[in-house]
């Protein structure tokens, strides 16, 4: 009896100190997670802001390029017009026989494209207006534009823009 | 784990260095955010073109022809062809208008300028057209079109010389003000018909 009494006490001494070593245990875990999620909050932050930080410079490069390569095709389409000197009077007719939509298709290769050219004064006249053939979507877009003068066939010096949006 | 149980002080450290290394990361990720932000709104260095642009604007008004047929009382009346560039027939106006003409005498010829000018220049924007003379030290506005100068914060100006009289000049400043969300509305719905309601004040929805 003395015997079983003995094992059933050691045992239980046992038990209670493998408790206690538990609840230490789960005591530091537990301790140790606000720790642990400053740290993962921190490092979540950083990869996120990363993460955005650097699309957001992508999409702007991306404008950027858009928003020259839109100037540099009207500035082209300009020259075009005007040949050497840009002082030179261009007929209206001149203009609209000029083949820009095609000089406008090179330039911005497989990038679609839409172009028009407008007389403002002295009357609201459409001139030409060309779009691309593929008709693709996308969520950037640059404009440009520009004024000048031209001679229209009674005589008057018309003012005209030519516009393109480029996607 | 159980050392720091036991000494809390550690523990307290731990939670200290976690929050410091917090505050970094949220200080990393506002500079990163604010230079990305600040990139992307960077202001093209070209600045406005086209029909915002001010410079444009002036240059291709000044050079354009008139495009109606105009009499002014001057002089017993004097025709203007409609292929007059309005440059010159800017110079005959204020000419005139340094001599003592009264400027109601050219309001068929200015409502033809503006007209130019607003067709000229972006919708979203309104033109101010004004000269200025000098005849020795001082200056005097002798031309403003139209009457009233819009009120903002913003514009957009360009300005060029002309001859006047004497050997004097005269400084023409062009001043795109941007226009009002209204007027916008009031241009789109009466260009494109866009349908009852469009371009109406908020009243006209009022029951």
């Amino acid at each position: 009896m003395n015997i079983t009494c003995s094992s059933q006490r050691s045992s239980s001494i046992g038990q209670s100190s493998a408790v206690k070593r538990d609840e230490l245990g789960v005591a530091g875990f537990f301790e140790d997670l606000p720790v642990l999620l400053f740290i993962l909050a921190g490092a979540l932050t950083i990869v996120i802001s990363s993460l955005s930080a650097s699309q957001v410079v992508v999409l702007s490069g991306e404008e950027k390029e858009l928003d020259h390569l839109a100037n540099r095709c009207v500035e082209l389409l300009l020259s075009e017009v005007f040949g050497d000197g840009q002082g030179v009077a261009v007929t209206v007719g001149s203009v609209c026989s000029t083949r820009l939509y095609q000089v406008a298709e090179d330039f911005l290769d497989s990038r679609c494209f839409s172009m028009g050219i407008v007389m403002l004064h002295p009357e609201l006249r459409w001139l030409s207006q060309d779009d691309c053939k593929s008709r693709g979507g996308s969520e950037r877009a640059s404009a440009a534009s520009r004024l000048f003068n031209a001679l229209t066939d009674d005589g008057k010096t018309a003012i005209l823009v030519v516009r393109i949006i480029v996607w | 784990m159980s050392g720091r149980s036991k000494n809390g002080c550690r523990g307290q450290l731990a939670l200290l260095d976690a929050v410091v290394f917090f505050v970094i990361a949220m200080a990393i990720s506002s500079i990163m955010f604010y230079y990305a932000r600040d990139d992307s709104n960077s202001v093209p260095s070209t600045g406005p073109k086209g029909q915002s642009d001010p410079d444009a604007v002036l240059r291709v008004f000044l050079h354009a022809s008139l495009g109606e047929e105009t009499l002014l009382e001057l002089n017993g009346g004097t025709h203007i062809s409609a292929r007059s560039e309005v440059s010159e027939c800017l110079q005959i106006e204020l000419n005139a208008l340094v001599l003592g003409v009264d400027q109601g005498d050219f309001g068929q010829m200015n409502g033809i300028l503006l007209a130019i000018l607003e067709a000229t220049c972006s919708v979203v924007l309104d033109p101010y057209l004004t000269a200025v003379w000098f005849p020795d030290s001082s200056h005097k506005v002798v031309l403003a079109i139209p009457d009233e100068a819009p009120d903002s914060r913003t514009r957009y100006a360009s300005s060029t010389e002309l001859p006047g009289v004497e050997g004097s000049a005269f400084l023409l400043t062009l001043v795109l003000v941007p226009a009002s969300f209204s007027e916008i509305l009031d241009v789109c719905a009466g260009d494109l018909d866009l349908g009852p309601g469009i371009g109406q004040s908020p009243a006209y929805f009022e029951p």
